[in-house]
């Protein structure tokens, strides 16, 4: 095993496996929801509209019905909601990857396709794969590690791609063009005015976001400049938020992958005590 | 090894893939460049109900069931089968039953020009597409 095999695999805690699924899960009753409803709304549009995605029509799936879409929808709930829970992680976390993939295929075979879902997806199929944990588990693992590290590099290379995918769709001077002051005209709420106003800014920016993502890989670093990377991406993604509406919610829930959930455990609190059940400890 | 693979093939898919290979598509979100000096767009849909009465309304899944980015992203098929947009009125009657029954759809492009990075004139309107029953 080479240094990056040394590296992906180095034991890290369990209990952060088991914080990791609770939010994730838990995050996707937010996904379906309330942050992106719309895609049940396609449920209620011809299916003459939908223009299946490669995986749509290389996999057997169904055309999005109304019936096909709250079927898939409850089905990931009541998955998700197990899932939530710590019982059969690999059982209802399989599913619950599954069942969430078709999501995506009935969210974006109607024309659009979203960015911000490959670090929530590799999650999903990963957190599985780690097996029982528990969030007061005191072990470190491989197991853990491999599936932690897995979440934290989609999450870097969803940043870092995504420069080199506007230097191949805009340019390398991506950054001198006019493609936030599109976004303010198109989608800009309150901030929207003043910042067209400054075009001088809205450039900045984007060499700012260029720069951002060029040191994504930052994020991976232990310690402060990890943790200071971190408050960056948030930063980030809540100014985005303010200015054009849009929040990248399913890539900024993964990034708790980075942060000590584990800690969240050592806290005495009775409602971790009343969940304890002693049988799920790992066996190892 | 199956690390690796899904690693290449992300890497793979920010080069030479499209959004049609999700999950391995390109991180193309906001990778387009807009000139300073060039034209913002933004498709709008007119419906006409059978009460003798037209609205503008916003293209949101609440309305239409779609978002403005998918209307937009087939707005080719739009305006090469007017057809389809008999669906967004089904879409709207389904989903607004209080409302008068939908006989026409307009479909059309709103362009805001920008000089040096600020909208300055006048929007266009011009007509994409348009179907009634």
């Amino acid at each position: 095993m080479g240094a990056v095999g040394r590296w992906w695999f180095a034991p890290l805690p369990v209990a952060r496996v088991a914080w990791l699924r609770t939010f994730l899960y838990l995050f996707i009753f937010v996904d379906v929801l309330v942050t992106t409803a719309w895609v049940r709304r396609h449920g209620f549009v011809s299916t003459e509209l939908y223009d299946p995605l490669a995986i749509g029509r290389i996999l057997p799936l169904p055309e999005p019905t109304h019936a096909v879409v709250l079927t898939t929808s409850i089905a990931l709930l009541l998955g998700a909601g197990v899932a939530a829970t710590g019982r059969w992680p690999r059982g209802a976390g399989t599913a619950v990857a599954l069942l969430y993939l078709e999501w995506m295929v009935i969210a974006f075979s109607f024309g659009k396709v979203d960015h911000d879902r490959v670090a929530l997806l590799v999650a999903l199929f990963v957190l599985p794969t780690a097996g029982k944990a528990h969030w007061r588990d005191e072990e470190s693992s491989e197991a853990a590690g491999w599936a932690i590290r897995c979440i934290q590099v989609a999450v870097v290379l969803t940043y870092f791609l995504a420069s080199f995918a506007k230097f191949r769709f805009g340019g390398l001077n991506w950054a001198t063009g006019a493609t936030l002051a599109r976004a303010v005209v198109r989608r800009g709420r309150w901030m929207a005015d003043w910042l067209t106003d400054v075009p001088v800014l809205l450039r900045a920016t984007q060499f700012g976001i260029i720069a951002f993502e060029f040191l994504s890989p930052l994020l991976l670093v232990r310690g402060r400049v990890g943790y200071t990377f971190v408050a960056l991406a948030i930063l980030f993604h809540v100014v985005t938020f303010m200015s054009i509406s849009i929040i990248f919610l399913p890539h900024v829930v993964c990034l708790l992958a980075f942060l000590p959930l584990e800690r969240l455990g050592r806290a005495r609190a009775p409602v971790f005590d009343a969940l304890r059940w002693r049988d799920r400890l790992p066996a190892r | 090894m199956g690390t690796a693979a899904i690693v290449v093939l992300l890497i793979l898919g920010t080069f030479w893939g499209q959004d049609d290979h999700f999950p391995f598509g390109p991180f193309r979100m906001y990778s387009t460049r807009n000139s300073l000096d060039g034209r913002v767009n933004a498709a709008r849909l007119e419906l006409k109900f059978a009460d003798g009465e037209s609205a503008q309304v916003g293209i949101s899944p609440a309305s239409v069931g779609l978002r403005l980015a998918e209307v937009e992203g087939q707005q080719d098929r739009f305006e090469a089968r007017p057809r389809l947009l008999g669906h967004l009125a089904e879409t709207y009657g389904r989903l607004h039953p209080e409302a008068p029954p939908v006989v026409g759809v307009r479909l059309f492009d709103v362009i805001v020009r920008l000089r040096g990075g600020r909208p300055s004139g006048t929007p266009v309107e011009g007509t994409l597409a348009t179907w009634s029953r």
